[in-house]
């Protein structure tokens, strides 16, 4: 902006007079008073619509759920283990019924190892889920427990074939080896274990 | 501007007056609006964060609970020795504060024994030397906080699957750990 000293007062004042500013207003910038209130408006407005959007990008970030996958896949570990831990008669674990059954061998005097183990994971599941076990006929979570390669046995199943949740993802345990034999592992819905 | 007959006679003027005046006052407006939801938003984030503080904290407590050496099996992980814990519940609440209490959120600790089935409900405090235990009884209240201190307060209810030895039997049987924590 050039200033406006000598004979260039006299061009501000004609260009002022030509944009229909008043005559004596010829000390400011080549715009009329109407113009700069437009601009002032439009600066306002560029400015609310920045501060708007820094809100909205601020406020619209998704929330961490890291710590929650922590939690329910802590859950899922600590519900083979403790499964496996338990008694399912004197002396004998379900562990060891696992064992049992990767061997093919017997214990706590079942004929059908495969429909003993069945019933007691099917159990502690009950117990441990409650009401949230079944819902309109299907199961959040899966728990198979795989015999080992070459071995005759059948991977044993509970809950759904094919886990599918409603709502969040699924969260698998780590699969616990069990004496060479099998593995067993459970999968779970994570909005089951919150 | 001072006229002849009164304080301004400029009609232009008065109208760009009041459209300025105008503007402004939607600027207000539009600025209270926006302070409006951004201190709502703010408050609300606020009680978000708190609340996963709480469930991190939770989470947290859980692996150190079953790592505890007053109330943990020696041989197992996860696991609890039921005679431990009844040793450690019958404690007082500044020993057990020490260990458990925090200092985000308060939280009440209970196991419940759920495998084998129970066949009567209540506390096992004092009844691991039935014969009948532990079918006998399902709940150890390990910390609980006062009912003063949590009263309005919504209680949200983290459950954590674990080993329980009953030292007794020489058994392993199935409970879970529900810490109830108060985040609001």
């Amino acid at each position: 902006m050039k200033r406006k000293t000598g004979k260039n007062i006299e061009k501000w004042r004609l260009f002022n007079k030509a944009q229909g500013g008043r005559r004596d207003c010829c000390l400011g910038p080549p715009f009329t008073k109407a113009q700069g209130g437009e601009m002032i408006g439009l600066l306002v407005i560029v400015i609310l619509m920045v501060v708007i959007f820094a809100v909205y990008i601020r406020f619209s970030s998704a929330p961490d759920s890291k710590g929650e996958e922590a939690r329910v896949s802590e859950a899922n570990n600590y519900l083979v283990s403790s499964m496996l831990n338990s008694n399912v008669c004197p002396g004998k674990s379900l562990e060891d019924a696992i064992k049992a059954w990767g061997n093919n061998d017997k214990v706590c005097q079942e004929g059908n190892m495969e429909q003993f183990i069945t019933q007691e994971a099917e159990t502690m599941l009950k117990a441990y889920f409650g009401a949230r076990y079944e819902k309109n006929g299907k199961h959040p979570f899966q728990l198979t427990i795989k015999p080992a390669e070459g071995s005759s046995n059948t991977e044993i199943t509970i809950g759904e074939k094919q886990l599918a949740c409603e709502t969040g993802g699924i969260m698998p345990s780590r699969a616990y080896s069990i004496g060479r034999v099998a593995s067993m592992q459970v999968k779970t819905c994570v909005s089951l274990q919150i | 501007m001072k006229g002849k007959k009164g304080f301004i006679h400029n009609k232009k003027g008065v109208i760009e007056m009041m459209e300025t005046f105008m503007i402004i006052f939607v600027i207000f407006i539009l600025m209270g609006i926006g302070m409006f939801f951004y201190f709502r938003a703010s408050v609300s984030e606020s009680k978000d964060v708190h609340r996963e503080v709480c469930l991190t904290q939770t989470t947290e407590l859980i692996s150190a609970i079953a790592k505890l050496t007053d109330i943990n099996c020696k041989d197992k992980h996860p696991c609890i020795d039921t005679a431990k814990l009844e040793a450690f519940a019958l404690k007082s609440p500044a020993e057990k504060s020490a260990v458990l209490e925090s200092t985000v959120c308060r939280k009440n600790i209970t196991i419940e024994q759920i495998y084998p089935a129970p066949d009567e409900k209540g506390s096992c405090v004092g009844k691991q030397a039935s014969p009948d235990f532990p079918k006998n009884c399902n709940t150890w209240q390990v910390f609980s906080v006062k009912a003063s201190d949590v009263k309005g307060k919504a209680g949200e209810a983290i459950a954590i699957p674990i080993t329980l030895y009953y030292p007794t039997k020489d058994e392993y049987g199935m409970g879970k750990m529900v810490i109830t924590v108060y985040t609001n």
